[in-house]
């Protein structure tokens, strides 16, 4: 029973669970009327949708041998343009009609513009075959220096209600923002790991050339997923402006390095065509709970970021040596069969 | 003779030195005092920071990766040295107090060499964490508190206060030159004729250009790769304690998050991000583009808020222009 569990998980989304298991556990162990409460659950729950977002939009351009570094800045555009219509065209004295019109107009704008801000870099990429680490990080400035130039440096504050429950509200229990990340995770599973496009994403990921030649427009499926990654980013600003309430050119720059690092972490390979989204969520999910409780355990942020750094290069390293096992494995087992073989062959000639 | 004037005006550095020019005569056309020599030295001394990273910058990127560490290796190595000398109240010479801070860049940079070489991660993401582990390490264990100009370490100030070529304006208020100036050609030069001149430096190119053939060609990759970031730690902790220096404090919150844009003005000088290729002319000449961009800007008049998406703009279509001229070298992945 239990091997054939084990036999249908991946030994990475193994690894993840243990990572996550002994986090948990310790953390656990050391301030338990802490890290054990509802609190810490739900703030949890609460602070996994901005990351969450960014890293499976930074996944899926991995997998497609790319990289997006400027779907943090996309997520603050986005807010930053919604921010600016709410701030000047809603009146003060709006009726709730009115109020819940700006809102939705506002998801269709967060939706419309990631999708925009996806395009230019997805044709930049795909058309112009710039790299993507290029292309990125030209439109990461351009976005920000838009955002900038629409707020002039400043934040923007103060946002309706409405908007604010999609950032802090709760239904039937679950946060807002957890639903609409966990939504965005299970729509992209399927799409890269069920459907014909996921594979052509694989497929691209592996060997550009390859997935040409047999026949998949590979411009197409790149635009498209960069395309995902601005959509998965436009949300992500859209949850940023109703949790803080604010909006800002500058705001959660570090995000991008903890997309890439919850990526690598959950197996997603940084030379494309390999990865799972649903290990990328495991690898997230360790992170968070690792700085909940170096939160609880007063240990200092500055420390706990380089605890990212650290881990990362010991996942990699992990990786590395059980790679090395494998192949030393593989090789005894190849020189094994191989002694088999000559024994036989020996035999015969005697026989003969 | 022919031939070779027809190869020059083909090079990217022609390509650039013309772009130079043309901004340079629009920025002096819409601004006259954009002509003085003072406007020239303060250009100069706002380069010399990035230019110095810059060296480094170009050599990780020609050996086919790209350097994230380089900020945070410089910040390390520059703190920690002037919170040593502090607490130990020492009253070093500057040259002592360059060549700790290269010391400690050094250690940085091997230890960059060691993942790199060892394990064969890539340098991306190498360095990715390395930075986040060093300034973390910086942060939470050296000190986050911030060094004033009073408690510096003496021969620091009088380094910053330290200008030549002295001219006096109209008002009679006298600028000049700064030292460090010459610092940053020198390890220009120095990066000119190790890359070209060395055996070393070819095995960079080479190591770029195609690992394989590099080692069939009887490179020792680990030896390239370890000078290579050995030498990137060594130039950005002199870089550290340049900037430290002429600003007469130690922040270690800075040098943070500019990262990118001393890769945008070295993709700009023509070095290729997939390795085994670039220049120390063309990186310089991309230094002082993008120093004159940002500087300019203010100077004409434009908001200061439109920096970010101009610079944008310039990288994006830099690169796509780069990428129009060597189209048929673009290798997947």
């Amino acid at each position: 029973m239990m091997k054939a569990v084990a036999s249908r998980i991946s030994s990475t989304t193994l690894q993840l669970l243990i990572m996550c298991g002994i986090i948990f556990a310790t953390m656990s162990a050391l301030r338990p009327e802490r890290f054990l409460s509802i609190d810490n659950f739900q703030s949890i729950a609460f602070q996994l949708a901005e990351p969450g977002l960014f890293t499976i939009g930074m996944a899926i351009t991995m997998i497609a041998c790319g990289i997006d570094l400027s779907i943090v800045n996309t997520a603050n555009l986005v807010a930053i343009v919604n921010a600016f219509i709410l701030v000047r065209y809603l009146p003060k004295g709006a009726s709730g009609t009115e109020i819940m019109a700006f809102v939705f107009l506002c998801i269709v704008l967060s939706v419309v513009i990631g999708a925009l801000c996806g395009a230019i870099n997805g044709f930049l990429v795909a058309k112009l075959r710039i790299l993507p680490i290029l292309v990125t990080l030209g439109t990461m400035n351009l976005y920000m220096g838009m955002g900038v130039i629409i707020s002039e440096g400043r934040g923007i504050f103060g946002f309706p209600e409405e908007l604010l429950f999609i950032g802090n509200g709760s239904m039937l229990g679950i946060p807002v923002p957890l639903l609409i990340f966990l939504t965005a995770l299970v729509l992209l599973f399927t799409l890269i790991h069920r459907t014909p496009f996921g594979l052509k994403v694989m497929l691209y990921g592996t060997n550009q050339k390859a997935a040409y030649f047999s026949g998949i427009n590979t411009d197409r499926t790149v635009f498209r997923i960069y395309v995902i990654a601005g959509i998965l980013g436009g949300i992500a600003g859209l949850l940023i402006m109703a949790r803080t309430n604010s909006a800002k050119a500058d705001y959660g720059t570090t995000y991008v390095l903890q997309a890439l690092l919850a990526s690598v972490l959950g197996g997603i390979s940084p030379t494309g065509g390999r990865g799972n989204i649903f290990n990328v969520f495991l690898a997230l999910l360790g992170l968070q709970l690792l700085n909940s409780g170096f939160n609880f355990m007063r240990i200092s942020s500055f420390v706990s970021e380089s605890t990212y750094g650290a881990l990362l290069i010991a996942v990699i390293l992990a990786g590395y040596v059980m790679e090395k096992k494998k192949q030393k494995k593989l090789a005894l087992q190849a020189d094994r069969a191989m002694a088999g073989i000559r024994q036989d062959s020996g035999m015969e000639t005697k026989k003969l | 003779m022919m031939n070779l004037f027809y190869r020059w005006i083909k090079s990217s550095e022609f390509v650039l030195a013309i772009v130079l020019l043309l901004v340079i005569s629009f920025f002096g056309l819409l601004n006259p005092t954009f002509f003085s020599i003072q406007n020239l030295y303060d250009t100069l001394k706002n380069s010399i920071v990035v230019g110095i990273f810059a060296c480094t910058v170009m050599m990780v990127m020609i050996s086919g990766g790209v350097d994230m560490s380089f900020m945070a290796i410089a910040m390390s190595a520059a703190y920690i040295t002037i919170k040593a000398l502090v607490a130990l109240n020492l009253n070093a010479p500057m040259p002592l107090i360059f060549f700790i801070s290269a010391a400690v860049g050094l250690v940085l940079g091997l230890l960059n060499a060691y993942f790199i070489s060892r394990f064969d991660i890539p340098v991306f993401i190498v360095t990715l964490s390395t930075a986040s582990i060093y300034r973390g390490l910086l942060l939470g264990f050296v000190g986050n508190d911030y060094i004033a100009s009073t408690e510096m370490p003496r021969a620091t100030i009088d380094f910053s206060k330290n200008y030549i070529l002295n001219l006096a304006d109209k008002d009679g208020t006298t600028f000049g030159l700064h030292i460090s100036v010459f610092l940053m050609l020198g390890i220009m030069i120095f990066t000119y004729v190790f890359m070209k001149y060395t055996t070393l430096g070819r095995g960079i190119f080479a190591l770029g250009g195609d690992a394989v053939s590099a080692e069939r060609i009887g490179f020792n990759l680990n030896r390239v790769r370890t000078v290579l970031y050995a030498y990137a730690g060594v130039v950005a902790g002199i870089a550290g304690m340049v900037y430290v220096s002429n600003n007469r404090t130690a922040n270690p919150f800075d040098l943070h998050g500019d990262e990118l844009a001393v890769i945008a003005a070295v993709v700009l000088g023509g070095t290729s991000i997939q390795g085994g290729k670039g220049t120390v002319v063309g990186v310089l000449l991309g230094v002082l583009l993008t120093v004159i961009i940002n500087n300019s800007l203010v100077l004409i008049g434009v908001p200061s808020y439109w920096q970010k998406a101009t610079f944008g703009s310039l990288i994006i279509v830099a690169t796509v222009v780069q990428v129009m001229k060597d189209r048929a070298k673009t290798k997947p992945c």
